[in-house]
């Protein structure tokens, strides 16, 4: 829904003050063909209603106050939201006022007809340009209900060729104001129509490039999962040939020892025992990571893609089976479950995913020394289940909080353990993906509490 | 009888290396070739054929990578399918990609084993020391 923004103009003269205030929509029309509609309206409806007033003034022998009040009134209401009806009600007015005439100067003779008609035709060719198609129907019915008004309220008679008049002349008013519509459907409706084509015609658009993009990033995955992949793969068995080799060269280099001085002998030595097991060691790692980095990212790429589904997922069910999967750091006295809802929709492999890495994490952090114990409950609430997951372990630093979802980042105290930063990063775009959020609590040295949530479709409903 | 030749089509001239030392130090006797791309592959085979076509489904064995330059490793296979002489050669599909797409499009044609890698090598002496047991 667009919201109204009012930009006040540097400097108003007096006129267009005026004219703003006599003619500007109301608040709440927000529309721009509404606004347009109801601006002319406005202006319209008062300026024949002044014009009328000042007419049947001039003419003192009509009852005049009460067609010129509806007018204005329909008029004020024309200014507020309930445009329609204001203006309904001022064309009610004015047919009332031009039947009351008729009715008076039943004598076609005296009164030229081509006047009458231009009369009745101005303000309803005027007003059903500003009509919306329905109000037709109104307008109809305030014709037939103001011929039925002059008849019993005012008049007591009416000679039967007048009703005929009359009836003749509501016929060929419907017609003007059909045709009216129409017009204004040319002018007000079909700009909106077209305004709605363009826009889908943008959405279309817009789909199909983000079909594609999302196309060329299965393939930057595919990519990355074979060509970045192949070397690591060839780093890796290399470093085991070089091993090979190694060994197969060392009893030779041991029976040559003895030919060598003691000085020459301690480099050999180092050379061979030490420092090229530590360079293949180290080379191998750095694959090694290199390889889990790669397999990471491929994890992340591949979040986007897949379409979340909903599941009936049994949370104590996966959450013990996950918990099961370390049967040392995780024994039972070491974790606290509490009473968790029975079922949650949501998407299962999600689901599984982010309390595994939170699990994992738990465990891998762990304060040294201190047995760890997990306690995970959950949280139900109106629309939504709340994990948590707390642990005991080493605490997250509070300088470093603002790092803990970012992509490549690491804690300062994770040195001793292995990791890539990219597995926080990677659950929270798993939490949000289904509408869920993520986030902790930590006191260095002594726990981090996780907690996510999941949108429950089953409480929605 | 002599044994049967192993052809490796394999673009990584690294891995390629790795592949044969590898078999070899498992004691695994065989010839071993080597194509770069498909294209050479086929153009080998198809130079070797003799009239019957059984034999040579047992002089060779390939070992196919799915990642080559050119003509990848699905495409070869269907072009040694289109190929009566050829089609019988029985193929080892090598690769490092796990993707269900993948592994989908193995299934296709007909193959001893789709390994991954790095290669299990003591399972590929293994297959195709079974090719003639």
């Amino acid at each position: 829904m667009a919201t109204l923004t009012s930009t006040i103009p540097a400097k108003q003269n007096i006129a267009s003050q005026i004219w703003d205030a006599l003619t500007r929509p109301h608040i709440t029309i927000t529309e721009l063909s509404e606004r347009r509609r109801a601006t002319i309206a406005s202006a319209l409806l008062l300026a024949l209603a002044i014009s009328f007033s000042v007419l049947l003034i001039i003419l003192p022998t009509l009852p005049v106050i009460v067609p010129v009040a509806l007018s204005f009134i329909g008029y004020a209401i024309s200014r507020s939201q309930h445009i329609n009806t204001g203006i309904g009600l001022s064309m009610f007015a004015f047919v009332l006022s031009i039947f009351w005439q008729m009715a008076i100067v039943t004598d076609w003779s005296s009164v030229s007809a081509l006047g009458y008609m231009v009369w009745m035709v101005v303000p309803v060719v005027l007003s059903g340009l500003l009509f919306p198609p329905r109000i037709t129907f109104w307008l109809v019915v305030a014709l037939i209900t103001s011929i039925y008004a002059l008849r019993f309220v005012v008049f007591t008679n009416i000679p039967a060729a007048g009703f005929g008049v009359a009836g003749g002349f509501v016929t060929m008013l419907s017609a003007i104001i059909a045709l009216a519509s129409y017009l204004q459907e040319f002018y007000f409706l079909r700009p909106q129509l077209d305004e709605i084509r363009r826009t889908q015609r943008e959405l279309e658009t817009k789909n199909r490039a983000l079909e594609l993009a999302n196309a060329e990033i299965k393939d930057f995955s595919y990519m990355i999962a074979h060509d970045l992949r192949s070397p690591l793969v060839n780093m890796t068995e290399y470093v085991n040939e070089i091993r090979y080799s190694l060994d197969t060269v060392k009893p030779a280099i041991e029976a040559g020892m003895g030919t060598l001085t003691t000085e020459q002998r301690s480099p050999v030595q180092l050379a061979v025992h030490s420092d090229l097991p530590e360079s293949l060691d180290y080379l191998e790692t750095s694959a090694k990571r290199l390889n889990n980095l790669v397999g990471e990212i491929l994890r992340l790429a591949r979040v986007g893609q897949r379409e979340t589904t909903q599941d009936k997922v049994a949370l104590p069910a996966l959450i013990d089976a996950i918990v099961k999967r370390y049967p040392h750091a995780l024994t039972e006295q070491s974790v606290t479950i509490g009473t968790l809802p029975e079922q949650v929709v949501a998407d299962k492999v999600i689901v599984e995913e982010v309390i595994t890495n939170l699990i994992d994490n738990a465990v891998k952090y762990a304060q040294p020394g201190r047995p760890l114990h997990l306690d995970i409950s959950a949280e139900t609430k109106p629309d939504s289940v709340v994990i948590h997951i707390r642990d005991n372990g080493r605490g997250i630093p509070t300088a470093e909080n603002s790092n803990v979802f970012m992509p490549f980042r690491r804690a300062s105290n994770t040195n001793d353990v292995e990791g890539t930063g990219v597995g926080l990063y990677y659950v929270r775009a798993l939490v949000e993906r289904q509408g869920g959020r993520i986030w902790f609590t930590s006191q260095p040295g002594i726990g981090t509490t996780f907690s996510f949530s999941i949108v429950n479709l089953i409480a929605q409903l | 009888m002599t044994l049967r030749t192993i052809v490796i089509i394999e673009d990584d001239p690294a891995h390629a290396r790795i592949i044969e030392r590898m078999l070899s130090r498992l004691g695994l006797q065989n010839p071993l070739l080597r194509c770069a791309t498909g294209n050479e592959a086929l153009q080998l085979l198809e130079s070797l054929v003799n009239n019957s076509s059984t034999a040579m489904a047992k002089q060779y064995a390939l070992l196919i990578d799915i990642n080559l330059p050119g003509l990848n490793g699905f495409q070869v296979m269907e072009k040694l399918d289109a190929n009566t002489a050829l089609t019988g050669i029985p193929r080892i599909i090598i690769s490092t990609s796990d993707e269900p797409y993948d592994v989908r499009q193995s299934e296709k044609f007909a193959h001893l084993a789709y390994l991954i890698k790095p290669l299990d090598y003591a399972r590929i002496v293994e297959l195709i020391k079974g090719l003639d047991a």
